[in-house]
């Protein structure tokens, strides 16, 4: 016992001198930013550090959280849910801002942006309308993501084939496969997350079909819809131009799939084309980049996602944590950003910066990609939205259900919750 | 059976001894299970704040109750529960009275035995991914090779593969938690007691069913009831291994709760879900209580 | 007898091989380059071996912190846990007084409850008392939920103790604590040992509390950090895989440490007495 004792006596002694070290407590507003840890925290350090520079009256600290969606917001809701005034500056996601604003957790910026514009014109159209919750602005888009179509194209032009673009494109892959003995075909994430849903929603739009229309009523189950869903699903059982595989696959499955060499195309988001493009990959110089799939009779339309920056309603310094958003919204450090880490900027002028097409080379090929690439049901609603919309789209996918069924039952389902929910006079 | 210490003191001296304990659980624990229990009556989303908030009484039981949703997850949770513990209960068993017997093992092969428990639930979920990954997988690469068509390999895009995967998992991971209950329970039985049944003509078979297990109750109980209880409340390993899916076939009542709570911010309706897990564990725990008994000290 | 010893040798050596061989792949995946790693076969053993990643791991993202401040954490709520548990039990197994199975099953309810309900809550107590990003908040939290199975473990322990031994000691002049010190304690000591482990690993791999009353880098224990490792989109499964390598190690070594006190025999310790 005394050796086992002894030996946790020291580590306690250890542990109360760890704790002894507390901070200093520095004069002038200490501002708290939440963000994502890796490479990321690293480079938003770094302008922290400059934004210091230019306001020495306000400090900074960088808190990393995690930067999968999915924990940080775990984090955010056990945070505010306790009205916390520990951080002021919040990383989002951007399908938080409607229920972050709705909960009365983010401060809307309306009155900061009348005393101090910016030019909220440039701003890709997709970030402002998810940032906007009954009027009023609640956060500004801080990064872009939109999903893309990756091709072989060594692959394609060896054949001489088209690149692929529409729906009907998918049956040159057959071929293609058998031609080079690639092992999977078109590859998209099919795992029951919210990624599914993503994806599922761009093969909809790509069909001219769409979950609410533009008067806002629900119109899920819908022949377009049905034919889009169909064709997914075909793609795993009938064409077996993707693998049953892909519904259990992430974006990161796919992507160290097509990296590999092992696929004729994927569908996935820009910060694969960076890490494709690194020495070790194996498709290095041999892929390009495509708007999403579409039928011959609808327009290409990506899912917006990415992120945004919003302020914590029970900050105590929300002037100053203004200053901050307004400084990592400048144009220089957006570019910056992009660059290090290739979260692609929220201003349309950037898309055509030299150092960024430098870069990136599709940027400015595919800016209206991004440009015109549409937010998922902007409403505070919106995760009971997806949670139904996952549950029926994974369960077509695998073959649990017809994807009328699916479509019939959930339009059903968020009949029923709209029904139950929805605000008086308001709708998403 | 009576201590030779007087009563009066005895209850001091017991006081004393539960005193620490107690505090600790009563200052920590309290306030958010008694929380939890009143926020269950409430109505509480707060992103939606129109529906204004206030007591419902039982609302978010009956409906919990009428969803089919969470049937499934209530059926699925039980039927994972069951099956794992019972399996982790056998395994872990053998496992002790192996280690129990087999004197000539070392510590390096217990401390194998004891591994897959002691790392988080969710990175064991990660390792097993890594292993049956479709693509890049040792398990479906190997049965590739075997001549397996590729469909036949994506375990978890079925609801009967995905389980036994999800079971599977579990029963890998925490089989030691039993064995280490068990061995521990296996140590206080003294030798002269088999010694004495060996005598008198009774078989090993005979020693286990009528000695060992009987004296092995009080370990039982505990390792039972615990790891039952933490069956029930499943959810990490589930989420990393197939995030609920295929649909929601593997979703468990924590992983709804979980939902609920922390995605919708239906405070109120996923305490609800955590009251009616912990009462299937409670009603379990005195179901074993009832079979198992307390135990008593040995003559 | 010796069929029965080969058949109990080959059911161990078949444990003992599934127990382990995930965490042989993973090492030997933690050691490939990530090109490698990503085989539509993957080789069963790599053919270029690489150190990157554990590299990575403790020069980018300062991972012996995390480690450190995990066995802080486990170290300091085992103690507390088994030190306040034993007391406690020992009253609960031998001491007389009114409601101990209400007791009992009052401090059981406590572990039957989803940790998801509990950390909103929680959260803003340990918030009001300023605690978060402290080892206290942690060890508190740790410990509160690890004492019902060390309570219930060493009650039936207790149980076990034979009352011949404490009598005699009574009768040798000796008050309940030198009888629970001296003659009950050494004689639970398997079970002990066992709910040290059983805390240990426990507070090891805790991962939402840990993800909630921690905040910065300094303070994070280890599964917070791993899930720490991944980008927006990206998984840095080489990355990971080292990580969790690097944490089983300790974890062994100390149940491989402790392993001799749980195997120690009764007759032994009633010897002492």
């Amino acid at each position: 016992m005394k050796p086992f004792l002894f030996r946790l006596a020291l580590l306690l002694v250890l542990a109360g001198g760890l704790l002894g070290c507390t901070s200093q407590k520095p004069a002038g507003p200490v501002l708290v930013m939440a963000g994502g840890s890796g490479p990321e925290e690293v480079h938003i350090k770094e302008q922290l550090a400059a934004f210091q520079q230019t306001h020495p009256d306000i400090q900074v600290v960088y808190q990393s959280t995690p930067s999968s969606a999915s924990a940080r917001h775990t984090l955010f809701v056990t945070w505010l849910s306790s009205r916390s005034p520990e951080v002021d500056v919040l990383n989002l996601d951007v399908i938080w801002i409607p229920e972050f604003a709705a909960a009365g957790w983010i401060l809307p910026l309306d009155d900061f942006l009348a005393r101090e514009p910016l030019p909220l014109s440039d701003f890709v159209p997709a970030g402002l309308a998810c940032s906007r919750y009954r009027n009023n602005i609640f956060a500004l888009p801080w990064y872009v993501d939109a999903g893309l179509l990756y091709y072989r194209r060594d692959l394609y032009t060896a054949l001489g084939l088209d690149p692929p673009r529409t729906f009907a494109d998918l049956d040159k892959i057959k071929p293609l496969q058998k031609n080079f003995g690639l092992p999977y075909g078109f590859l998209f994430q099919g795992q029951s997350y919210e990624g599914l849903v993503c994806v599922v929603l761009e093969f909809l739009w790509g069909n001219g079909g769409a979950v609410f229309d533009n008067q806002g009523r629900l119109v899920l189950d819908s022949p377009r819809n049905r034919e889009a869903l169909t064709l997914l699903v075909d793609l795993i059982y009938r064409e077996h131009v993707s693998p049953l595989a892909v519904t259990t696959f992430l974006e990161e499955d796919c992507r160290y799939a097509f990296q590999a060499g092992y696929a004729a195309a994927m569908r996935n988001w820009p910060y694969a084309y960076a890490l494709m493009e690194e020495p070790d990959s194996q498709v290095k110089g041999k892929f390009a980049v495509l708007p999403p799939l579409h039928s011959r009779k609808a327009r290409p339309v990506a899912v917006f996602g990415g992120g945004a920056l919003a302020l914590n309603a029970f900050s105590r310094h929300p002037d100053a944590a203004a200053k901050l958003v307004r400084f990592l919204l400048q144009p220089d450090n957006l570019r910056d950003r992009a660059l290090a880490l290739g979260m692609l900027p929220p201003l349309k002028s950037l898309y055509t910066d030299p150092a960024l097409t430098a870069k990136f080379p599709y940027l400015s090929r595919l800016k209206e990609v991004f440009f015109t690439a549409r937010p998922r049901p902007i409403t505070p609603l919106y995760s009971f939205i997806s949670d139904i919309l996952r549950l029926h789209f994974s369960r077509a996918l695998t073959r649990q259900e017809t994807p009328e069924q699916a479509l019939r039952r959930g339009q059903a389902e968020i009949a029923a919750l709209l029904a139950r929910y929805e605000p008086p006079g308001g709708s998403p | 059976m009576r201590s030779l210490a007087a009563p009066d003191r005895s209850s001091f001296w017991a006081a004393l001894f539960l005193a620490p304990a107690l505090a600790v659980i009563a200052v920590v624990a309290l306030y958010p299970l008694g929380y939890t229990l009143w926020l269950s009556f409430q109505q509480k989303i707060i992103k939606l704040p129109w529906l204004g908030s206030g007591w419902v009484g039982l609302d978010h039981y009956r409906e919990l109750l009428s969803e089919p949703r969470f049937w499934r997850a209530f059926f699925n949770t039980w039927m994972f529960t069951i099956v794992s513990v019972a399996l982790e209960l056998v395994l872990g068993l053998l496992a002790a009275l192996a280690i129990h017997r087999a004197r000539l093992l070392t510590g390096l092969t217990r401390a194998a035995l004891l591994l897959p428990w002691a790392i988080p639930e969710v990175v064991a979920a990660v390792m097993w991914l890594f292993l049956i990954n479709p693509a890049f997988g040792l398990i479906p690469g190997f049965l590739r090779n075997l001549g397996f068509a590729d469909n036949s390999l994506v375990f978890l895009a079925h609801p009967v593969t995905a389980w036994t995967v999800v079971i599977a998992t579990d029963v890998w991971k925490n089989t030691p938690f039993m064995t280490l209950m068990l061995l521990a329970g296996l140590q206080v039985i003294p030798e002269d007691l088999y010694e004495a049944a060996a005598l008198d003509g009774a078989t090993g078979w005979q020693a286990f069913w009528r000695l060992t297990l009987p004296l092995l109750k009080p370990a039982l109980l505990v390792a039972l009831i615990f790891r039952t209880s933490q069956a029930f409340m499943v959810f990490g390993h589930i989420y990393t291994l197939t995030g609920g899916g295929p649909g929601n076939a593997t979703e468990s009542l924590a992983f709804l709760a979980y939902q609920a709570i922390l995605n919708d911010m239906r405070f109120g309706y996923g305490s609800a879900i955590c009251i009616l897990i912990f009462l299937s564990s409670f009603i379990l725990a005195l179901l074993y209580l009832r079979v198992l008994g307390l135990g008593e000290g040995r003559r | 007898m010796k069929r029965q010893n080969i058949l109990i040798y080959t059911a161990l050596a078949l444990f003992i091989a599934v127990n382990f061989f995930p965490f042989f792949w993973t090492f030997l995946s933690s050691l490939k380059p990530a090109t490698r790693m990503f085989a539509y076969d993957p080789p069963l053993w790599p053919r270029a071996f690489s150190w990157e990643n554990y590299r990575a791991i403790f020069t980018e993202r300062n991972f012996q912190v995390n480690i450190l401040n995990s066995l802080i954490v486990a170290g300091g709520a085992s103690f507390f846990c088994v030190a306040l548990g034993a007391l406690a039990a020992y009253a609960l197994a031998r001491l007389a007084f009114r409601g101990k199975t209400l007791l009992l099953g009052g401090i059981l309810v406590i572990s039957l409850f989803p940790p998801v309900a509990l950390v909103s809550p929680l959260f803003l107590f340990f918030r009001k008392l300023g605690l978060i990003n402290t080892y206290q908040a942690l060890i508190l939290s740790y410990l509160t939920f690890a004492l019902p199975l060390t309570i219930w473990l060493l009650t039936a322990f207790f149980r076990q103790v034979p009352w011949e031994l404490e009598d005699a000691a009574r009768l040798d002049g000796a008050g309940t604590w030198q009888v629970f010190w001296h003659v009950s304690l050494p004689l639970a000591a398997p079970g002990v040992f066992t709910a040290a482990i059983l805390t240990f690993i426990y507070c090891w791999n805790e991962f939402l509390f840990a993800l909630a009353f921690t905040t910065n880098d300094q303070s994070r224990t280890i599964p917070v950090a791993i899930v720490m490792f991944s980008g927006y989109h990206t998984t840095p499964w080489g990355q990971i895989l080292a990580a969790v390598t690097v944490v089983t190690v300790p974890v062994a070594l100390m149940v491989l440490l402790l392993q001799r006190r749980i195997i120690s025999g009764l007759t032994a310790g009633a010897l002492k007495g």
